[in-house]
């Protein structure tokens, strides 16, 4: 018991270190910047290069880790984030996750691919605690958060620029107003955050001793998570969250072994977010901030397509079987997928102004429902297609209820959690699901006594099924409901003036676009013909909101323009293949940063 | 102005990207007469790029000395790369592109099983061959006729894992990897324990992408076993070792990884490790000195199981397009029929009817000064 509790807090030690940085920049510039682990991976990798390979002692290098990423955060500052200050805070946080895989494969060519021993510049197990062995190195990382977090708190409070900070971050244009330098004050949080980051990448490295480029993206999830465990924009809850998470978490896995932590980590962040919406110590504003998705007006409006256009294009799409390869072929039928799953989260995330970051999670209910009931209960495909976007609805809708009483970005981190949660779910009910062996053989749909199994018969079906999505969402889009939901979006004190129950409609709207996403997810199962749980990941999440976001939040036909370059320009890029990741973000970034309203929308 | 030029410009949008891609798979489809090619799906970016590296080192190899002794009647062998990130969203396409390519006359990969299972109805269909050459999934040959793989799967290699394991201890815990590979090698090093008397005082899964591993080594360390016995990769079980060090337990430590990388990662924490393995550096037989040689001169590194695999399995389908002919039928015949492929890791190499190595040799391999060793 005593055991467990030091191995948690040692761990959850590291979660509070890089939780710090990210609620700073949070707190400041209402940015949930995806970077973060990335720049503190940058930091790992870095101080193992200045350590091992230079042979710098430990002081210099800290000294030099935190220059490096302290540049690194003001790059990211000045390149990707400030130029969006205007745009939609949606636009600055995908321009965060663009940054992120910059940053990751530049420093996987960077320093290699490999797997690096962090040299042990302090000793890392030379102390007796219980049955434990820690290390001197724990101790100065536990007293490095200590002071990083107290120094922070003092500093926001009683500081000239600490309290600069803090006017900016209540109203950037009051402050402005002021006479506060507002840009270098973000200039300065950033700077700030990510050298804190890059020495939570020392000290971290240091104790999880195995180091690699991409470690970031797991470390920056769960220090997210503990920061919004805490409260978003308090350093104190920042590391309250951290030692929770580590010490929670160790129980947990202590208890039902390590194969829930998933379960543990993201199930907690939902309970706590139930019970204290804004976090433990985190306040909930008594009126909502703008919505993630734009302030009351949106930047633009949807391009309105006409059937002179329409009707060639869903010519060419029919006829393109006759004109490209199969392997083209294939490619596009990826797109219609994900074309279906971005195509209906516009009613969610476009209209109702409901970011949601967890989309694999009806996906892989819909996949997981179609290949059951296709493999072991042998029903055909089609009642199990439509079986998966029911459930789908039913089931995420369900568990993302609660959900909708939140606020900003709280909201697309809770359906970040039932993302994630629905898939550990999957991956344990071993008895139903397979858990982690998957499942294989899942037969090709048939039609009129036909197998639809060529790459080009799959293609048509999920044609014309995004055809029949596009039809449906542009029919709820111009009926009442569409109104409401609208209008749900546009400012929901005013619709609820009016008296619209603006939860429910948020609930139904999400559910709509569940549906679709449990039918995607059946066709991805179907040209898969394998499912197992870890297909269904947060990348999967980030590239459905990225497609709307990239087409116009608004705009189902922007989310088949977006699905056609997000999955297609990865593949245009096999031409380098060394580069190909890297040059997908910094395509991404440009995409964002010059039109961030959106592809497939007019600027009103 | 008119809203035309707008959507001209979205439509042109639209299309562009098709039309390039459309450009690009007329350009890679001529056969050049004097060339035949092998397809690689394999990680090149992403999580498991070290693995791409370490695949590409052997196939390097392999290739040169193919191409010295004048390739496959006469024509000179060539890979193309494909980077699939071991994501089944990108090995689908992938396959297509490579079975749409006459020039290819088998496939290599992917490396993780979910990625390649995804692909290989694709290849099945087309009648081309899937050397999927690290995926020890059961089910992985079960996908066709034209589905292959020497990687040993789960019931060879934890049969006698358990056998090593019980030379030296009577009571273990086990951690394994939650993941197909690490879940059937669980449940077959379970049973096969069993049959040997073992006793297991404690198990647990743990994610891939974990950490911390202290909660469940400090439940390993109090049910008091002899030793623990860990089912996953090399950094996860160089964490692992370490850690559990860390703990306070000091019996033996069965697992990571036969590769340089795990080595370094777990240092002394992992002496007196024992894995289950083929490949060793010091192997006095004539052909593995020459490739860990050739190896050595080239990459300044020491070889390691990933490279070995890589090497094998291109030796082994040059072998294959040799005796059958250096066409997609020629590689599954030859495969079929050949029985006695060279192999680096196994000596000489055929095929059982599951399209699996046939009564494969493993060996014992302990971690002794830094480097796997023979064991007793």
């Amino acid at each position: 018991m005593f055991d467990t509790l030091i191995a948690g807090l040692v761990h959850g030690n590291a979660y509070a270190l890089v939780a710090v940085g990210l609620s700073l920049i949070f707190g400041v510039t209402h940015v949930a910047n995806f970077a973060h682990g990335s720049v503190f991976a940058v930091g790992s990798m870095a101080g193992w290069w200045f350590l091992a390979e230079l042979g710098l002692p430990l002081w210099a290098a800290v000294l030099a880790v935190l220059a490096v990423t302290g540049l690194l955060g003001l790059l990211i500052n000045v390149l990707a984030v400030r130029p969006l200050a205007k745009s939609p805070p949606i636009a600055a946080l995908l321009a965060t996750v663009a940054v992120s895989l910059v940053i990751d494969n530049l420093s996987q060519l960077v320093f290699g691919p490999r797997v690096r021993p962090f040299p042990p510049a302090l000793p890392t197990n030379d102390l007796q605690l219980g049955g434990l062995r820690i290390g001197t190195s724990d101790v100065v990382m536990f007293a490095i958060t200590i002071a990083v977090m107290a120094g922070l708190a003092a500093y926001l409070k009683f500081g000239r620029s600490g309290r600069a900070i803090r006017a900016t971050a209540q109203d950037p244009d009051a402050a402005l107003q002021m006479g506060i330098p507002v840009a270098r004050i973000q200039h300065l949080a950033f700077v700030i955050a990510s050298a804190l980051g890059g020495l939570a990448g020392v000290f971290v490295g240091m104790y999880t001793s195995n180091v690699s480029p991409t470690s970031g993206t797991a470390a920056g999830l769960t220090a997210f998570v503990a920061a919004t465990l805490g409260g978003l924009g308090s350093m104190v809850g920042a590391v309250l969250g951290g030692f929770l998470l580590g010490v929670v978490e160790a129980f947990g896995i202590s208890l039902w072994g390590d194969g829930v932590r998933d379960l543990i980590t993201f199930g907690v962040l939902l309970l706590v977010l139930i019970v204290r919406p804004g976090g433990l110590l985190g306040k909930v504003p008594a009126i909502a901030n703008e919505p993630m998705t734009g302030t009351f007006l949106s930047g633009g409006r949807e391009i309105r397509l006409r059937w002179w256009i329409t009707l060639p294009v869903l010519g060419l799409a029919v006829a393109l079987p006759q004109l490209v390869d199969r392997y083209t072929i294939t490619v596009a039928a990826t797109v219609a997928v994900y074309a279906i799953i971005a195509a209906s989260m516009t009613l969610v995330s476009g209209s109702a102004g409901q970011i949601t970051i967890g989309q694999a999670g009806p996906i892989a209910i819909g996949a997981y429902t179609s290949a059951i009931l296709t493999t072991i209960t042998g029903w055909s495909y089609w009642p199990a297609l439509l079986a998966s976007g029911l459930l789908a609805a039913v089931v995420a809708g369900a568990l993302t209820g609660p959900a909708w009483r939140l606020r900003g970005h709280y909201v697309a981190i809770a359906t970040l959690g039932v993302g994630s949660v629905a898939v550990a779910v999957i991956r344990n009910w071993e008895s139903l699901t397979r858990g982690a062996y998957g499942i294989r053989g899942i037969p090709a749909p048939v039609l009129f006594g036909e197998k639809l199994n060529s790459a080009i018969e799959f293609y048509l079906l999920s044609l014309a099924l995004l055809v029949l999505t596009l039809v449906v969402v542009t029919r709820v889009r111009a009926s009442h409901l569409g109104t409401v939901l609208a209008a749900v979006g546009a400012d929901e004190v005013a619709a609820r003036s009016s008296g619209v129950r603006i939860r429910d409609y948020k609930a139904l709207a999400y559910a709509v676009s569940a549906f679709f996403a449990g039918i995607g997810g059946s066709l991805l199962a179907v040209q898969y013909t394998y499912i197992e749980p870890s297909v269904f990941n947060l990348p999967m999440s980030l590239l459905a909101l990225t497609i709307i976001v990239l087409g116009g939040l608004y705009s189902p036909v922007g989310a088949v323009l977006g699905a056609l370059v997000l999955v297609g320009v990865p593949e245009l890029l096999r031409l380098a293949p060394d580069v190909r990741i890297l040059g997908y973000g910094v395509v991404l970034l440009l995409v964002i940063r010059f039109r961030p309203q959106g592809l497939w929308v007019r600027t009103a | 102005m008119t809203r035309l030029p707008r959507v001209a410009v979205a439509l042109l949008a639209l299309t562009l990207p098709l039309a390039a891609c459309a450009d690009r798979g007329e350009a890679s489809s001529p056969a050049d007469a004097d060339t035949v090619s092998f397809g690689v799906s394999g990680p090149v970016t992403g999580p498991n790029a070290e693995y791409g590296r370490l695949w590409k080192q052997g196939f390097d190899l392999a290739l040169d000395k193919v191409n010295a002794e004048g390739g496959i009647d006469g024509k000179k062998v060539a890979l193309k790369w494909e980077d699939s990130q071991s994501d089944p969203k990108q090995t689908v396409p992938i396959a297509q592109k490579f079975v749409d390519d006459s020039s290819i006359i088998a496939e290599l990969g992917d490396f993780s099983s979910p990625a390649s299972m995804a692909a290989s109805s694709v290849y099945q269909d087309a009648g081309l061959v899937q050397y999927g050459f690290t995926n020890s999934h059961p089910d992985f040959t079960k996908g066709g006729d034209h589905i292959w793989s020497p990687s040993l799967t789960q019931e060879t290699l934890q049969s006698a894992n358990a056998g090593f394991v019980a030379k030296y201890a009577k009571k273990i815990a086990v951690v394994y990897q939650e993941t197909d590979w690490g879940k059937s090698a669980f449940s077959l090093f379970s049973a096969a324990a069993a049959q040997q008397g073992l006793t297991i005082t404690y198990s647990s899964a743990f994610l891939p992408d974990s950490t911390d591993f202290r909660p469940i080594l400090i439940n390993a360390r109090d049910s008091a076993p002899d030793a623990l016995v860990h089912l996953g990769y090399g950094p996860d079980g160089a964490l692992i070792v370490k850690q559990l060090r860390d703990v306070g337990f000091t019996g033996r430590f069965f697992g990571g990884q036969n590769t340089p990388e795990f080595i370094s990662l777990a240092g002394p924490a992992a002496e007196g490790d024992i894995v289950t393995g083929a490949f060793l550096v010091d192997d006095p037989r004539p052909e593995v000195q020459e490739f860990v040689k050739a190896f050595r001169d080239r990459y300044g590194e020491e070889p390691g199981d990933f490279n070995v695999y890589a090497y094998d399995a291109l030796i082994t389908l040059v072998t294959a397009a040799r005796n059958g002919g250096a066409t997609r039928e020629g590689v599954q015949k030859g495969l079929l029929e050949t029985t006695d492929f060279p192999s680096i890791q196994f000596g000489t190499l055929s095929f059982n009817d599951e399209r699996r190595p046939d009564n494969p040799r493993v060996r014992e391999l302990v971690l002794q000064g830094g480097k796997f060793v023979l064991g007793s």
